[in-house]
C-alpha cells in the first residue's frame, strides 16, 4: 500500500506539473470597445467588413490626480483594424498585427456603422459572434452610427483617457433626458434578434471633435435591418408612450410663451381593444406628474386656472408628440417600433396567433389599427419662487 | 496512514433530508430553464416543474416508506426476503450500473462546463480525471463523512442560488411572464418529462435509508427534502424567464450560469461573479458525483461483500473515467444524458413496483 501510494503521489505530479490556460496578464490585451464597418463596396452578397478594437494600454493610463506625471502625451489605448468577413475571423487574424493576446472580458460597447445595419439581414451575422463567445458580458452595450464606426474609437475627450469609456459614460448618463432612449445591452439585443418584434437602437454621431447621441435607428424585427431613424422629437413621443420616465423635460407654448415642463414621472398604459382584427383600436393612456422648470412670461403661476389651464397645454403637447410618432410608425415606415405586438403577444395571445404574419406585413393591420392617445399632466409644483421677473412694459 | 475514524457509520434522518437535495441538485438545473421553456409558452414551464416536483416527492416518499420498513437492513437483505436472493443480486447488480453511468455522466458534464467557462486549453480528458480523482478521494473515506459533507456544502449553494437571483431583481420584467397558460397538453408533457429527470435522485432513498438508525420518520424528512430543489429550480426557472424572456431563455446553453453572470456586485468589487457561482455550484456538482459513486460501491459491496471497499473503488473507476469519455460531442452527451435520467427513473419505478407488490402478495410487510 505505502509504495501504491507513493506512486499515486509521483504520478500527481505529472498532472499538476502545468496550466495549460495561464496567460500573464500583460500579454492580453483586453478590448474595451469595438467598431464594425464596411469595407469597400458590397459586390453581390459578399460583403467585407473591417473590425476595429479598442485595446487598453494600460502604462499609459495616467491617474488624474498625479497630474503633470509622465505618460500624459502618449494614448491610453490603440486600436487596431483588420478587415474580413466575419469578426471572429478578423480578431484572430489581429493576432498577426499586435503582440498581445486579444482579450473581450471587460468590452464594454458595440458600435455598427448604419452602413453595415441597413443591409438586410447582416446585422444579425455580425453580432453573432458577440452573443455566442462566451468571454463576452452580456452588458455590452450596442449602439449604431451614422457614418463611420471607427472614427468614434479615434475621438479623444478631454475628460476621458479612453474613448470608448467616455461613450460608455454617455450612454449611462441619458436618465435626465426625455430625448434619449434606454441604452441597449447585448442580452437584450439577442432577444431582439430572436423575436419578430421591431425595435429601436440608440444612435450616436461624431460631429466634429463631438460625439452627439441622439436620434434612434430603427429595425425591422424580421429582417433585423435598419429601416429609419427616429428623431429627438420623434424618440420622445416612443419615450412617452413607453412610459417608465424618471426625468425629462417637455418645452411648450401658452399664451405664445415658452415655458418648460419637467417631468418627474410618467407612466402609460396601454389598452389594445381586439373586438376587430382588422381595425383594431389601440388606447394609450399617459400620466404624468411634474413641475415647471422654466417660464418665458411673467404671468403669476399661484392661480389655480392658470395651473389648470398649463396643464391642459402640456396634455396636449404630449399627445400631439406622440400623434407624431406613431404617425410615423404606421404610415411612414408601417413598422411597429412601439411594441405593441409584444402586449398582442402576452395579453391576447390568441388573436396574435392568428394575425402574427398580417401585423407589419401582408394586410399591414399594424398600420391600419386606430390609436388613442389621452394624457394628463399634473404640475406639482412651480420651483423656488412665483415671479422671476415683474410685469415688463404692460 | 492513519485514516480518521468517525464514531460510527449510521446517519439521521435529518441526513437524508440534507442528502436528498445535495444528490438532485447538480449540473440539471445549469440548463433545466432552457429545456423548459423551449417546450413552452411565456412562463408556463412552471406547471411543468411543478407537476414533475409532485411526481417525484412522491415517488420519493413511496421508496422511502418501503425501505423504511426494513429498519437497519440493506438493499440486497431486504429485496432478498421479498423476491428470493438471485433476483436481489441483478436488481442491486443493475443499480451499480446506474450509479457507475451517473457518475460516469457528471464527471463529463462537470468537465465539459469547466472547459467552456473557464479553462479553455485544458484537455477535457484531464479535467474530467482530476475531478474522478477528488471523487475516489471523497468516496475512498468513510460515508458519515461523505454526509457531512452534504450538511457542509448545501448552506453555500443554496447562499450563492439565492444572491444569483437577489442581485439579478433590478434585471427583472414580470411582462415577460406573459403570455400565461396558453402551451398545449403536448408541451406541458414534454416539460413535465424534462423536470422529473432533473429530479432524479431516487437512489438515495434506496440504499442510503438502510443506514438511518431508527427510520420511522424518515419518509417525511426525504420527501422534505425532496422539496428544496423543487423550490430551488422552480425560483431560478422564474428568474431565468423574468431576465431574459421565454426566447432568449429557450436559446442559452446554460442559462442559469449566464444569470450569474449578469451580476455585478456594485462598487466593481467583484465583475466576474460567474467564477465565484461556479467554484461553489461545483461544490454542489462534487456531492452529487460522489454520492452516486458511493451508492454504486455500496451496491456492489453489498453484493461482493468480502471485498475491500478501496479494491472496489479501483475496480469501478477506469471503468466511470471511460464510460464518460465515451460521447463524443454535445449531442451524443445530450442522448447519453437523457437515457440515464429515463433509465433510472423507470428503473426506480419498476423495482418499486415489483417489490411493493411482491411484498404484498407474499405478506412479507
Amino acid at each position: 500500500m505505502g509504495n501504491f501510494l507513493r506512486l499515486m503521489s509521483c504520478s500527481c505530479l505529472l498532472i499538476l506539473t502545468g496550466c495549460w490556460d495561464s496567460l500573464p496578464i500583460d500579454e492580453r490585451g483586453f478590448v474595451i470597445g469595438s467598431a464594425i464597418d464596411m469595407a469597400g463596396e458590397i459586390q453581390d452578397k459578399n460583403y467585407d467588413i473591417t473590425v476595429t478594437h479598442q485595446f487598453v494600454v494600460p502604462g499609459n493610463l495616467s491617474n488624474l490626480s498625479q497630474s503633470g506625471g509622465g505618460g500624459g502625451d502618449k494614448k491610453a489605448f490603440q486600436n487596431i483594424s483588420a478587415t474580413g468577413q466575419s469578426p471572429f475571423q478578423i480578431t484572430r487574424n489581429m493576432l498577426s498585427l499586435t503582440d498581445l493576446i486579444p482579450n473581450s472580458e471587460h468590452l464594454k460597447i458595440l458600435i455598427i456603422s448604419d452602413e453595415v445595419a441597413r443591409e438586410p439581414d447582416l446585422f444579425s451575422s455580425v453580432t453573432d459572434s458577440f452573443i455566442r463567445d462566451h468571454e463576452m458580458r452580456r452588458e455590452v452595450k450596442v449602439m449604431i452610427t451614422n457614418g463611420k464606426a471607427k472614427d468614434l474609437l479615434e475621438n479623444e475627450s478631454d475628460t476621458e483617457q479612453l474613448p470608448s469609456r467616455h461613450i460608455n459614460n454617455i450612454m449611462e448618463n441619458n436618465i435626465k433626458s426625455l430625448e434619449l432612449i434606454q441604452s441597449v445591452r447585448v442580452g437584450t439585443l439577442h432577444q431582439y434578434l430572436l423575436n419578430d418584434d421591431s425595435y429601436v437602437l440608440p444612435l450616436i454621431t461624431l460631429s466634429g471633435k463631438d460625439i452627439n447621441y441622439n436620434g434612434a435607428a430603427i429595425f425591422a424585427g424580421k429582417s433585423d435591418q435598419q429601416v429609419g431613424t427616429l428623431s429627438n422629437e420623434e424618440i420622445k413621443g416612443l419615450r412617452l408612450v413607453k412610459g417608465d420616465i424618471t426625468n425629462g423635460m417637455l418645452p411648450f407654448h401658452i399664451d405664445g410663451e415658452l415655458m418648460i415642463y419637467e417631468i418627474n414621472t410618467a407612466n402609460s398604459s396601454i389598452a389594445i381593444n381586439t373586438a376587430n382584427p382588422e381595425k383594431m383600436d389601440i388606447s394609450i393612456t399617459i400620466n404624468t406628474e411634474g413641475f415647471i422648470a422654466e417660464m418665458f412670461g411673467s404671468r403669476s403661476l399661484l392661480d389655480q386656472q392658470y395651473i389648470n389651464k398649463i396643464e391642459k397645454e402640456i396634455s396636449k403637447k404630449i399627445e400631439q408628440t406622440v400623434n407624431n410618432t406613431v404617425k410615423k410608425a404606421q404610415q411612414e415606415l408601417g413598422i411597429d417600433f412601439f411594441n405593441f405586438s409584444s402586449i398582442l403577444r402576452q395579453k391576447h395571445y390568441d388573436v396574435w396567433k392568428k394575425i402574427e404574419k398580417d401585423w407589419e406585413d401582408g394586410e399591414k393591420l399594424f398600420s391600419q389599427s386606430k390609436v388613442n392617445v389621452t394624457a394628463k399632466a399634473i404640475v406639482r409644483d412651480i420651483g423656488a419662487s412665483d415671479k422671476a421677473k415683474d410685469d415688463g412694459m404692460e | 496512514m492513519k485514516r480518521f475514524e468517525y464514531a460510527d457509520e449510521k446517519i439521521s434522518d435529518n441526513q437524508i433530508l440534507v442528502a436528498m437535495p445535495s444528490f438532485v441538485i447538480g449540473i440539471g438545473i445549469l440548463y433545466l430553464p432552457r429545456s423548459m421553456a423551449s417546450v413552452t409558452t411565456g412562463s408556463d414551464g412552471w406547471l411543468s416543474l411543478v407537476i414533475g416536483g409532485i411526481i417525484a416527492v412522491i415517488i420519493t416518499w413511496s421508496v422511502a416508506k418501503l425501505s423504511a420498513s426494513f429498519p437497519n437492513q440493506s438493499f440486497i437483505n431486504y429485496s432478498s426476503t421479498i423476491v428470493t436472493k438471485p433476483i436481489a443480486t441483478v436488481i442491486t447488480f443493475l443499480f451499480v450500473i446506474l450509479g457507475i453511468m451517473v457518475t460516469a455522466l457528471q464527471v463529463r458534464q462537470i468537465a465539459d462546463i469547466s472547459k467552456h467557462y473557464l479553462l479553455i486549453e485544458t484537455p477535457v480528458e484531464i479535467i474530467s480525471l482530476v475531478f474522478l480523482l477528488l471523487i475516489l478521494y471523497g468516496v475512498g473515506n468513510s460515508r458519515a463523512g461523505l454526509f457531512r459533507l452534504n450538511t457542509m456544502f448545501l448552506p453555500f449553494v443554496l447562499f450563492i442560488a439565492l444572491v444569483v437571483i437577489v442581485f439579478n431583481i433590478n434585471h427583472f420584467n414580470p411582462d415577460f411572464l406573459m403570455p400565461a397558460f396558453q402551451t398545449g397538453f403536448g408541451g406541458l408533457w414534454e416539460g413535465t418529462k424534462g423536470s422529473i429527470l432533473s429530479y432524479a435522485g431516487f437512489g438515495v432513498v434506496w440504499f442510503y435509508i438502510t443506514l438511518v438508525e431508527r427510520p420511522e420518520k424518515t419518509p417525511k424528512k426525504a420527501a422534505i427534502g425532496m422539496c428544496i430543489p423543487i423550490i430551488l429550480y422552480l425560483v431560478l426557472y422564474l428568474a431565468c424567464i423574468m431576465v431574459f424572456g421565454n426566447s432568449v431563455t429557450a436559446n442559452l446553453q446554460y442559462p442559469t450560469i449566464e444569470l450569474a453572470k449578469i451580476v455585478e456586485i456594485p462598487g466593481g468589487i467583484l465583475e466576474r461573479f460567474e467564477s465565484l457561482f461556479f467554484v461553489i455550484w461545483i461544490m454542489a456538482i462534487f456531492n452529487t458525483t460522489a454520492m452516486a459513486l458511493d451508492i454504486a460501491i455500496l451496491a456492489l459491496h453489498s453484493i461482493f461483500g468480502k471485498t475491500n471497499k478501496i479494491k472496489l473503488l479501483f475496480i469501478v473507476s477506469p471503468i466511470v473515467y471511460i464510460t464518460g469519455m465515451y460521447p463524443q460531442d454535445l449531442m451524443q452527451l445530450s442522448h447519453f444524458s437523457t437515457f440515464i435520467g429515463y433509465s433510472s427513473l423507470i428503473y426506480t419505478v419498476f423495482v418499486y413496483i415489483l417489490l411493493f407488490a411482491t411484498a404484498k402478495i407474499r405478506k412479507v410487510i
